[in-house]
C-alpha cells in the first residue's frame, strides 16, 4: 500500500496558496452546502509526492515497459513527437472560451482533422467531439434518430448487432431508445446473412457492425449485408475500433456504411487505458451531415481585417448543423487528443497505410510463430485458432478450450501466467462466441524479435502445471486478484483508520 | 451452509432394463441384475467436491455441514464426510418416504439439496417441497432427466455445488420434466412439465466486454420482460397475449397483474384471463377473433424444446391459427447460457418444416432486447 495517507495529521502543510479572496462569510454559502470537516488531504511536501507517484508508476505495467497485445484495444506505441506538438504554448495554453479570432491556428488543426478522417474513412462530414468510442456510437445513432424523425419514419425502432458485438454497441442504441435485435454469427464468427435477413424490415433503424470483426476476421460479405439493411431502408453503422486494420487499403464508405466512429486512441497514438482521455469522433454520409452535434469547424475566404490572421488564406469558425442534435460534449471534444493524433497524422501521411499493413503483418507471423513454437515445445494439443481463417486481420483468437477440459488450465490462467514473464496480458474472455478465448493483438510497432520471444514465452507458460498456473501471478505488486470479489465490493475511498 | 443430500437408491435401476422409469419397479429391476446407480453417482459427486474444496478453487474457504439420513437414502454415500445425521433411512423406499426426507431436511433448515436421481425423484421432491424455494442441484441418476435441475454429470454437480456454496451462482427457476403418463399409455413418448423448482445456475458475474459485470438477478430480468409485454399491450389494448406455460411466464404474468396457471395456457384479451384452455377453447378465442395476437413461449428443460414438451392444447391447429409470425419465445439469460438453438415437435410435419424454412424464432431476452437464435433441423 501507499504511504501516502500515512502523512495525514502530520504537522504542517506541503504546499502554499494565496489567501481566499472572499471568507467563507463574505461567500455567504447556504449552511447545508458548507463543509463540516476539513477535506483530510494527506500533508506533503512536494518530493513526498514526487516519489509517491514515481513509486506508482514503478508498480505500473505500461507500453513503454513491455509488450502489450491487449486484443481490440489496440496499445500502440504512442510517438514523443505527438507531445511536443501538444505541448507546444500557443496551444497547450489556451482556453475554449477564447474568441474565434485568437483561436485560428487551433481550428485549422480541427478542420484538416476532420477532413483526413472524411477521406480515411471515405465519408462526408465529421465532429470531433465524442470524447471515447462508445460516446461516438450513441452520438451516431442519435443523429439516425433524429434523420428518421425528420423523414416522418417514427417506426423505425429497431437496432441489429451480431452477437460478437462489443457490448457497448447495443448499450449505445439502448440508451438512445431503440430495440435491440442481436443475431447469432455462423460458425466461422462471421456474420450470418440469413440470420440478418431474417430480422430486417421495416421497422429496422440501423445496423451495427466492426470490420474486421471481434474476432480479427474481415467481413467479405459486408457489402450484401448493406445492401440488405439499405433496401428495407435502414442505416449502416461502422464501429471503428478495428479500423487500425484496413486505413489506406479500403473504408468504411466503400463497404456502404453511412456512419463511423474513430477511436482515436487507438487508430491515431494516443494514451489510453485507465479511463484515460480518448476521442471518438464520428464521420457520416453528405445524407446524415445536418444532424451532427455542434460545433463543427468550417472555413471561409476571410474578410476585412481577417485577412490579418488567416491561416493559408483560410478564415476558420465554429458552426452549428442546420438540425443538429446538440451538444454531447463541453467544449471541443478533448483537444489534447485530437492534436495527438493530428501530430501522428502529420508524420505519417499516406504511410499510415503501412501501418495498417504491418499492424496486420505483426498479427499474423505472430500467429504463425506461436503455432510454430507450441509445436516445438509439445504444447500444441492446449490450444486452438478461435476462428478458422488462413488469414486474420490485425489481432487474432485463440482458444484455451483444450487446456481447460484436458489439465483446468483456463485462460485466465494463461493470463496470469505470462504477467509473471514480464508481458501484459491479452484480452481475455472477448469476443464472448469463442470459448475460454485469448485475443491478441501486437500492434504495427513490435519488431520480429519481441513477436519471437513472446512465442517462446507464451509456450513455457503453458508447459507450467495447472497449480502453479492457478496462482500465478507471483512476481507483480499484487498477486491475483479476486475480481468476483472485487466487483461485489467496491472500494471507492481511502478508509481511514479512525473511521 | 447447510447442505442437505437426498438419495432414490432405486432410481437409474430400470435404465439398463429398458424401463421407463424405475418407480415401483426397484424389486423386480434387482432380481433381473440391475446394479445400484444413483448411491455410487452421489458418492463420486461427494468424492469430487471433497477434492474441489481443497483446491485453490476454492477461494472463499467453503466447508459446509451436509445434513443426511443415515444408510442407503444419504449416509451410505458419504464417505469421508462427517454429516450432520438425522435419522436412519428405511431397508425399502418408496416416493413417500422421498417426501419425508425432504419435509425433515427443510425442517432442519438446509440451504440447499443435493440429491441423485431421475425426474420422477425431482417430481418427488418438488411435491414435498409444496413452494418452499429452496434450491435444488441433481446429480444426474435416473432413467429420464429432462429436469432443469439436474447437472450434467456427477462432477458437474459438485462444481456447481462448489460454485453455488461460493455465492458465484444465482438461483433461477427451471421446470421439472417427465414423461406424460396418459400418452405414455398409448404408447407416445412425450414429455411435458410437471412443476418448478428453483436451482443454482445461472453465474451471477459473468464476463462482459473485457471486464466482469455483476448481471441483473433473475427477478429483475423477469421484470423487464414482463415490462416489455406491458408496453406492447400499452400501444395497442387489442393485442391478444397468448400465455404458455412455465414459471418465467407465470411470474411475468404477476408483474403485470394477470394471474396465470403455472402449467396451462391462458389467454389475457382486453383486460380479461381466460385461464387454463384446452385446444377446443384455445381454437374457439383464436377463430372469432382476428385482430394481432403473440404467443409467449418459455424454452423447457434443459433441451431447449420451444414447442413440443408437453402442452398438448398447442396443436399444429391452434399454432396455425395463432400464426408462425405471432410467435416469440421468452428466455432469460440463465435460460440463454446453455441454449444455442431451441427445438421445435409440433407433432406436425408440415408444420415442423415451416419453422424449420424459417432458420430463426426470436426470443425476448430482456426489456426491448430480442435475439434470433436457430431452430435445430429435426
Ligand atoms: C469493438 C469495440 N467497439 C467499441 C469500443 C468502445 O470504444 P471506447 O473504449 O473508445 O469507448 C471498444 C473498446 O475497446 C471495442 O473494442
Amino acid at each position: 500500500m501507499s504511504r501516502l495517507f500515512d502523512h495525514y495529521g502530520a504537522e504542517g502543510k506541503g504546499y502554499s496558496q494565496p489567501d481566499a479572496l472572499l471568507s467563507a462569510s463574505e461567500l455567504n454559502l447556504p449552511s447545508n452546502m458548507a463543509r463540516k470537516q476539513l477535506p483530510r488531504w494527506p500533508r506533503l511536501s512536494e518530493p513526498e509526492m514526487v516519489r509517491h507517484y514515481t513509486w506508482l508508476s514503478k508498480r505500473n505495467f505500461g507500453i513503454d515497459t513491455g509488450f502489450y497485445p491487449l486484443g481490440s484495444c489496440t496499445m500502440k506505441h504512442n510517438p514523443r513527437v505527438n507531445e511536443v506538438v501538444a505541448q507546444l504554448p500557443g496551444i497547450a495554453d489556451i482556453h475554449p472560451h477564447q474568441p474565434e479570432h485568437q483561436l485560428q491556428g487551433l481550428l485549422s488543426i480541427y478542420y484538416e482533422m476532420q477532413e483526413m478522417l472524411a477521406i480515411c474513412a471515405g465519408m462526408d462530414a465529421v465532429t470531433l467531439q465524442p470524447v471515447a468510442g462508445a460516446q461516438g456510437e450513441f452520438t451516431a445513432v442519435r443523429c439516425f434518430q433524429e434523420y428518421f424523425r425528420h423523414r416522418g419514419e417514427h417506426h423505425r425502432t429497431k437496432v441489429i448487432v451480431p452477437d460478437s458485438a462489443h457490448g457497448t454497441n447495443p448499450a449505445s442504441a439502448a440508451m438512445a431508445g431503440f430495440e435491440i435485435i442481436e443475431i447469432p454469427s455462423q460458425e466461422d464468427g462471421r456474420i450470418d446473412l440469413a440470420a440478418l435477413r431474417a430480422v430486417v424490415g421495416e421497422d429496422t433503424a440501423a445496423m451495427m457492425i466492426t470490420n474486421p470483426n471481434t474476432l480479427g476476421l474481415f467481413e467479405q460479405d459486408i457489402a450484401e449485408a448493406s445492401s440488405i439493411v439499405h433496401d428495407v431502408g435502414g442505416l449502416m453503422y461502422y464501429d471503428g475500433a478495428n479500423f487500425n486494420a484496413i486505413l489506406g487499403r479500403t473504408s468504411p464508405g466503400l463497404m456502404g456504411f453511412d456512419a463511423v466512429h474513430y477511436n482515436l486512441h487507438k487508430t491515431f497514438s494516443q494514451p489510453h487505458g485507465g479511463g484515460g482521455p480518448g476521442s471518438g469522433p464520428i464521420g457520416v454520409k453528405e445524407h446524415l451531415a445536418p444532424f451532427l452535434p455542434s460545433p463543427i469547424v468550417d472555413r471561409r475566404a476571410p474578410s476585412g481585417e481577417e485577412k490579418n490572421q488567416a491561416v493559408d488564406e483560410y478564415w476558420y469558425t465554429w458552426h452549428t448543423p442546420e438540425h443538429t442534435i446538440g451538444k454531447v460534449q463541453q467544449w471541443h471534444g478533448n483537444a489534447g487528443a485530437v492534436l495527438r493524433c493530428w501530430a501522428y497524422y502529420r508524420r505519417y501521411g499516406k504511410e499510415l497505410r503501412t501501418m495498417s499493413e504491418h499492424a496486420v503483418l505483426n498479427a499474423n507471423y505472430l500467429r504463425h510463430a506461436i503455432h510454430r513454437e507450441a509445436k516445438a515445445a509439445g504444447v500444441d494439443h492446449l490450444f486452438v485458432d478461435g476462428a478458422d481463417t488462413i488469414v486474420a486481420k490485425h489481432e487474432f483468437t485463440l482458444s484455451l478450450g483444450p487446456a481447460k477440459e484436458s489439465l483446468g488450465i483456463s485462460a485466465m490462467d494463461v493470463a496470469k501466467g505470462l504477467l509473471d514473464m514480464g508481458y501484459m496480458a491479452p484480452t481475455v474472455y472477448f469476443p464472448l462466441v469463442v470459448p475460454e478465448c485469448m485475443m491478441i493483438e501486437p500492434t504495427e510497432t513490435e519488431s520480429k524479435e519481441t513477436l519471437d520471444t513472446f512465442a517462446k514465452d507464451f509456450c513455457k507458460v503453458l508447459q507450467l502445471d495447472a497449480e502453479t498456473l492457478h496462482n500465478a501471478p507471483t512476481t507483480t505488486p499484487v498477486r491475483r486478484v479476486d475480481e468476483v470479489y472485487a466487483a461485489r465490493n467496491l472500494c471507492l475511498r481511502h478508509p481511514f483508520d479512525d473511521e | 451452509m447447510r447442505i442437505g443430500v437426498v438419495v432414490n437408491p432405486d432410481a437409474g435401476l430400470g435404465g439398463r432394463l429398458g424401463f421407463k422409469g424405475s418407480d415401483g419397479r426397484a424389486k423386480e429391476a434387482r432380481e433381473a441384475g440391475a446394479v445400484d446407480r444413483s448411491g455410487p453417482r452421489m458418492q463420486q459427486c461427494i468424492s469430487k467436491f471433497l477434492d474441489l474444496q481443497q483446491s485453490s478453487l476454492n477461494r472463499m474457504g467453503v466447508n459446509p455441514t451436509f445434513v443426511a439420513w443415515t444408510g442407503r437414502m444419504g449416509g451410505d454415500w458419504l464417505d469421508g464426510v462427517d454429516y450432520e445425521q438425522r435419522q436412519p433411512s428405511p431397508s425399502e423406499s418408496t416416493a413417500d418416504d422421498t417426501a419425508a426426507l425432504v419435509l425433515d431436511l427443510v425442517t432442519a433448515n438446509v440451504d440447499a439439496i443435493l440429491y441423485a436421481g431421475g425426474d420422477g425423484t425431482t417430481r418427488d421432491i418438488v411435491n414435498a417441497l409444496e413452494g418452499h424455494e429452496t434450491p435444488l442441484i441433481g446429480v444426474p441418476a435416473g432413467v429420464k432427466m429432462h429436469s432443469g435441475c439436474f447437472a450434467t454429470t456427477p462432477n458437474a454437480a459438485a462444481e456447481v455445488l462448489l460454485a453455488f456454496l461460493q455465492g458465484d451462482l444465482m438461483v433461477a427457476i427451471t421446470e421439472v420434466m417427465d414423461l406424460d403418463e396418459e400418452t405414455y399409455q398409448r404408447g407416445e413418448w412425450k414429455v411435458r412439465m410437471y412443476g418448478e423448482a428453483w436451482t443454482p445456475s445461472s453465474p451471477r458475474f459473468m464476463q462482459g466486454a473485457k471486464e466482469q459485470v455483476e448481471r441483473a438477478s433473475e427477478a429483475e430480468t423477469i421484470e423487464g420482460l414482463a415490462n416489455h409485454i406491458g408496453n406492447l399491450i400499452e400501444d395497442d389494448p387489442e393485442l391478444m397475449v397468448i400465455w404458455g406455460s412455465g414459471g418465467t411466464l407465470r411470474r411475468m404474468g404477476e408483474h403485470l397483474n394477470v394471474e396465470l396457471t403455472l402449467l396451462g395456457i391462458d389467454i389475457q384479451h382486453k383486460g380479461t384471463v381466460y385461464a387454463d384452455l384446452n385446444e377446443a377453447a384455445l381454437l374457439e378465442h383464436l377463430t372469432t377473433y382476428d385482430g394481432p395476437r403473440l404467443l409467449l413461449l418459455s424454452p423447457m428443460g434443459g433441451q431447449g424444446f420451444l414447442i413440443g414438451r408437453g402442452n398438448l392444447q398447442l396443436s399444429p391447429d391452434v399454432l396455425r391459427a395463432i400464426g408462425l409470425d405471432s410467435i416469440l419465445g421468452v428466455a432469460t439469460p440463465s435460460k440463454l447460457l446453455g441454449l444455442s438453438s431451441v427445438r421445435i415437435d409440433t407433432g406436425d410435419v408440415t408444420l415442423d418444416e415451416e419453422f424449420q424454412q424459417r432458420r430463426f424464432v426470436k426470443l425476448l431476452q430482456g426489456y426491448r432486447t430480442t435475439r434470433v437464435i436457430r431452430v435445430l433441423e429435426a
